[in-house]
């Protein structure tokens, strides 16, 4: 997911502060940064609303060495525009929804407990989780870890898995506008008032 | 004038972080045999320029290891077997190296109990440590570009570092304590002082106080091994409050020039004794050149 901030489209007076400011670019970067601070902070919000089953928090959004805020940066930037980007695909899948099908494997393995939630990411479930046992019943395929008569369902394969779109997780840009254009004025004031 | 009719911005697909990439580009994949306390001691030039692992000797798993991670930042997508394509991911990360470590018949441990622990190349602990820590790196410089251009600096010219999610935290005295020690080293007096008067950890971007606190010899975080605390910014009028700025100066925004140098300082600033030890280490994979570290071309294996 990008953003691209233009110079073509911010308001006239910031266009005039522009064209003033001989080198407009660190107008443009103070745009990005502001930019790219208030989606960090709306991925934040996000991550605080927490698990919605209530599992343990897998710090997707924001928190953990791989989340989505740690992926919010400049993609490029001219004289005339600049691009920041949420430069991860999880995260455009999650706004867009769609189907999910193995790639790598037979079957998606779908966490059903927090143990097996936490369980994602740390290469094949046959070595992150030994032991696990394949199960096959009427309700579907499962992998589930056996002890003698217990058997503890923890993942359901499947194959494929659709996810509805979630366009709530993208900030709100009318509100960001504003403070971006804010960011901006006050760095363009500030460069114009040192050269004066 | 309709505030939602300049809304300054269009949507767009995601696309790869430019610096990200440098970053990953502008390391050469070397084979050692240097455990990770002596990997530590070697100059950041080297340290930034080098993609190697603790006793990891082959150039092919270290060049697997690079390739995967460059993809992954590209935003490129793997070629299957099967035909198919798929995202680079943590998961297929651990699960291919593996393969490779394997392939290749790569072994680090030293005896059956370093196995399945950070000592074992092939562990899932030790794969996940290099992609996150590599990861972290990679978007910590991109972001640090950004934090330092001239008009980030305008408008937040200063960082905090920002609060701990571990699990289990280190205690705040300990932090305290390094960054008193990194402020001294790096003749931050401002920060150390403005630690002082409020307790908190805050300097200008621009300090030389961020690099010193990292175990890394980096200005932004991780700062080290397993610690999850960020940088939060700190906009210009709280800067000047903490004493960081005098009021109505314009930040310098000699970040990334300042950081580009203290690299190339870090192999003109070492003494006889250690060039020589280095010299030894990089023997048959680089070279010290003058002031310049010369990484050789992985060979064919």
């Amino acid at each position: 997911m990008s953003f691209t901030l233009g110079r073509d489209t911010v308001t006239p007076d910031l266009q005039r502060m522009m064209r003033q400011a001989r080198n407009p670019r660190p107008i443009l970067e103070a745009g990005a940064k502001v930019l790219q601070v208030e989606i960090v902070k709306h991925l934040r919000a996000m991550e605080a609303r927490g698990n919605a089953r209530g599992w343990p928090s897998q710090k997707f959004f924001a928190g953990g060495p791989n989340s989505v805020d740690k992926r919010v940066g400049l993609s490029s930037i001219t004289d005339r525009d600049a691009v920041i980007s949420i430069s991860d695909p999880r995260f455009f899948h999650h706004v867009t929804g769609g189907t999910v099908r193995p790639k790598r494997a037979k079957a998606l393995a779908i966490p059903l407990t927090a143990e097996a939630a936490r369980l994602g990411g740390r290469g094949t479930l046959r070595e992150a989780a030994p032991g696990l046992q394949f199960i096959k019943t009427k309700q579907g395929a499962f992998l589930a870890r056996v002890l003698g008569a217990s058997i503890t369902y923890l993942f359901i394969l499947l194959k494929s898995v659709t996810h509805r779109p979630h366009p709530e997780v993208l900030p709100d840009l009318n509100a960001i506008g504003p403070r971006v254009r804010a960011g901006m004025v006050r760095a363009a004031q500030m460069l114009l008032r040192n050269r004066t | 004038m309709p505030t939602n009719r300049y809304r300054a911005f269009a949507l767009d697909e995601p696309r790869p972080l430019r610096e990200a990439i440098a970053a990953i580009d502008a390391r050469t994949p070397i084979g050692t045999a240097l455990r990770s306390a002596e990997l530590e001691r070697l100059p950041l030039a080297i340290r930034q320029r080098a993609q190697f692992s603790s006793r990891v000797t082959s150039v092919r798993l270290m060049q697997a290891i690079q390739d995967r991670l460059a993809g992954q930042m590209k935003l490129q997508r793997e070629q299957l077997a099967n035909g198919q394509q798929a995202t680079f991911d943590r998961s297929s990360f651990i699960d291919a190296i593996r393969e490779t470590a394997r392939a290749e018949g790569v072994e680090t441990i030293e005896g059956p109990e370093d196995r399945g622990t950070l000592r074992d190349i092939r562990s899932i602990p030790r794969l996940g440590l290099i992609y996150d820590m590599q990861q972290a790196q990679a978007n910590g410089f991109a972001r640090y570009s950004l934090d330092v251009t001239q008009g980030a600096m305008l408008l937040y010219p200063a960082y905090e570092l920002g609060l701990s999610t571990a699990v289990k935290p280190r205690e705040l005295s300990e932090w305290f304590r390094e960054w008193s020690r990194a402020c001294v080293s790096s003749g931050d007096q401002r920060a150390l002082a403005a630690l002082r008067s409020t307790g908190r950890i805050v300097a200008l971007k621009t300090s030389g106080a961020w690099s010193a606190l990292s175990r890394f010899g980096v200005p932004w975080p991780p700062f080290d091994w397993g610690s999850t605390r960020e940088l939060e910014e700190v906009d210009y009028d709280a800067a000047v409050e903490l004493g960081l700025l005098d009021p109505g100066t314009q930040p310098a925004e000699t970040g990334l020039a300042s950081f580009n140098d203290r690299v190339e300082a870090s192999l003109t600033s070492i003494d006889a004794r250690t060039r020589t030890w280095l010299e030894n280490q990089l023997d048959g994979i680089g070279r010290i050149d003058g002031d310049a570290a010369v990484m050789d071309a992985p060979p064919d294996e």
